[in-house]
């Protein structure tokens, strides 16, 4: 088990570090002279040789990277042009809404995807069987920036029972909160619904394919026995390496759902960055959303190790 | 909106081909009753056709221009005249989603064909060759998997002046490690049969065995990838448009024209409504062109193609 999470926490310190070697290099991306791309027509030469110096533009790459990365571990990531101030603060500043909003639809996605999904292979074939089917199919088709727009046509404007937009503290107002957070949320969920649903079905038709089901079945347990504590129980070890996957799905969707419902998380600060040409901004939350991301994908491949004992041991699947 | 392991997630899932049993009946046949048998290859080649056929007959379908602003005609209801209503400068929106077709296939082609190469040929060496370069390749594309997609094409356009290709290339860099990954665990599969063996016994060049002898087996995975990753490459520049680091206006790019139509909900609902519908349609076409060809080309390759994954949870 050690030598297994050892072996997972190398792996992913090599892979953090060609993270930050592609991070760093879309500086080189900008067409020309970066300073002058930067900072516009206007500023000085006084301006531009600090800014140089700032981005470390004098100095060989090698070092550049190494001063950047250093840095970067310590959280440093330099100044906001935009913002004006560390580019840190500006993102923690946007944490909340963000975690917010992921938590919440993280939540809608699993709890309705796995509860989907069971139904519909306990009951293979029927018409509820091909309603979760097709479900889950749109969900990865429509695309979240138009579900959130209709969800708004409907929900806000049509039937006024959501606000359509903006976004009210958890600890100001609760109640208004959850309001400013539902069709946000269900935006955001509806695409990973569908593959949980999706994946939970196939694993769950496998399970019930087995010999232990046959002989709960000839035991004369219960249809939801054998079904929820069974069936499902074992299913769900192979639909907790999906959340890790589903996480990726909603940092991305994040920015978008973000854009539609003026929702003021790290998404529309990285959208305001890149508008604002504020690259140490842009380069420090893709950094960051991307090492939140492998950190937990990693949680939930050593949970899930702990669940399977076929790895736990070093086997491998 | 952006699935991240969609074809990870597909590949596990394998559904009964239409297979025929062979009696007296010509191959034409056989081929032509697993086709119909196959709902998913039918049913997304058809809309996938369509939509080729939008995009090629573009001008010919509309009488109108799709830049042509009307302001007398603003926010014009669905009718005869307008098929899909108009927009706030009274541009006609059936004509824009026809011209926007364009610039989806433009981009997921462009962007399918970059990620497609590049990833084909790091997968294949990294298999053949093995050892520290193999180490090496995939932990880079590890790398390049680890961030969330939409991000990391946010990222290289942040950096970029964007134009078709600069927007292509964003969206294709995404695409390298999946076709890394999938055509090196082809590759492997491959590697391991007696023929390839038979090939180095007779003294041919590495080069030579992958191109001749192993590439010919890697195309059926790699076909079903760039097919379902088509649909991600539909969506994602449908996503940077409508985030505004698409196209620059006035292309007609399905996403900017659901930004603009989205200011003006309680006017128009119709403008958003029709561009939203193209875009999932499109997708859903792929999607299901890709899981029938999976189904159809190979009815065991759900496993091969699923191995990626796997070793990346072993290593």
């Amino acid at each position: 088990m050690l030598r297994y999470i050892t072996q997972r926490t190398l792996h992913l310190i090599a892979v953090l570090f060609f993270m930050s070697i592609i991070v760093f290099s879309l500086i080189k991306l900008i067409p020309g002279d970066p300073v002058g791309y930067i900072l516009g027509e206007q500023a000085t030469a006084e301006q531009r040789a600090m800014l140089r110096t700032q981005l470390g533009l004098d100095r060989p790459l090698i070092t550049q990277y190494l001063e950047w990365a250093g840095k970067a571990i310590t959280g440093d990531f330099g100044n906001s042009l935009l913002y004006n101030k560390p580019v840190m603060d500006s993102i923690k500043e946007r944490l909340g809404p963000t975690i917010l909003l992921a938590f919440a639809s993280l939540l809608i996605s699993v709890t309705l995807g796995i509860f989907a999904g069971t139904l519909a292979a306990a009951n293979r074939g029927t018409w509820g069987d091909v309603g979760v089917l097709l479900f889950s199919l749109l969900g990865v088709s429509i695309p979240g920036f138009w579900l959130g727009i209709m969800l708004i046509l409907l929900f806000a404007l049509k039937l006024p029972i959501f606000p359509s937009i903006g976004y009210e503290s958890m600890f100001t107002n609760f109640l208004e909160c959850m309001r400013h957070l539902t069709l946000p949320a269900i935006t955001l969920g509806a695409a990973s619904t569908g593959s949980i649903a999706r994946f939970t079905r196939s694993e769950m038709i496998e399970q019930l394919s087995r010999d232990y089901i046959t002989t709960a079945w000839a035991k004369g347990l219960s249809r939801p026995a054998v079904i929820f504590r069974h069936a499902l129980r074992n299913s769900l070890v192979t639909v907790v390496t999906l959340v890790g996957l589903i996480l990726g799905t909603l940092l991305s969707g994040q920015v978008i759902v973000e854009q539609v419902f003026a929702w003021p998380g790290l998404g529309q600060l990285i959208i305001a960055a890149v508008f604002g040409r504020d690259y140490s901004l842009v380069q420090a939350i893709v950094l960051l959303t991307a090492v939140i991301f492998i950190a937990l994908n990693l949680l939930v491949d050593i949970s899930y190790s702990f669940l399977d004992p076929q790895i736990r041991l070093g086997k491998k699947g | 909106m952006v699935d991240q392991d969609r074809t990870e997630i597909i590949m596990s899932e394998s559904s009964p081909p239409g297979f025929l049993t062979a009696g007296e009946v010509s191959r034409w046949t056989i081929l032509a009753a697993r086709v119909k048998a196959n709902k998913n290859l039918v049913v997304g080649g058809v809309l996938v056709l369509i939509f080729v056929f939008m995009a090629i007959f573009a001008p010919y379908l509309t009488r109108y221009d799709p830049n042509k602003r009307d302001f007398s005609a603003r926010f014009a209801q669905p009718s005869m005249h307008h098929l899909m209503g108009t927009d706030h400068f009274g541009r006609d929106t059936f004509s824009r989603i026809l011209f926007g077709t364009r610039i989806s296939f433009e981009v997921g082609i462009v962007s399918v064909l970059i990620g497609m190469i590049i990833g084909v040929i790091i997968g294949a060496v990294a298999a053949y060759w093995g050892g520290f370069i193999d180490s090496l390749l995939m932990r880079m594309m590890d790398g390049l998997l680890a961030f969330p997609q939409l991000l990391l094409a946010i990222a290289l356009v942040a950096f970029m002046t964007t134009n078709l290709g600069t927007v292509s290339i964003a969206i294709g860099v995404v695409f390298i490690p999946r076709f890394a990954r999938v055509m090196r665990s082809a590759v492997l599969v491959e590697m391991k049969r007696e023929y390839v063996e038979a090939a180095k016994a007779i003294g041919q060049s590495g080069f030579k065995i992958l191109f001749r002898h192993i590439g010919p087996s890697t195309i059926s995975p790699v076909v079903v990838l760039a097919t379902l990753v088509f649909a991600f490459a539909v969506l994602t520049e449908a996503g940077l448009s409508f985030l505004g680091l698409g196209l620059p206006p006035p292309n007609p790019s399905w996403g900017r024209m659901l930004d603009e139509a989205r200011h003006y909900l309680s006017a128009s609902g119709w403008t958003s409504f029709f561009p939203g519908v193209a875009i999932s349609l499109a997708v859903l076409g792929f999607n299901l062109l890709g899981d029938g060809f999976r189904d159809f080309l190979d009815p065991k390759m759900s496993g091969a193609v699923d191995m990626g994954k796997r070793e990346s949870l072993g290593d």
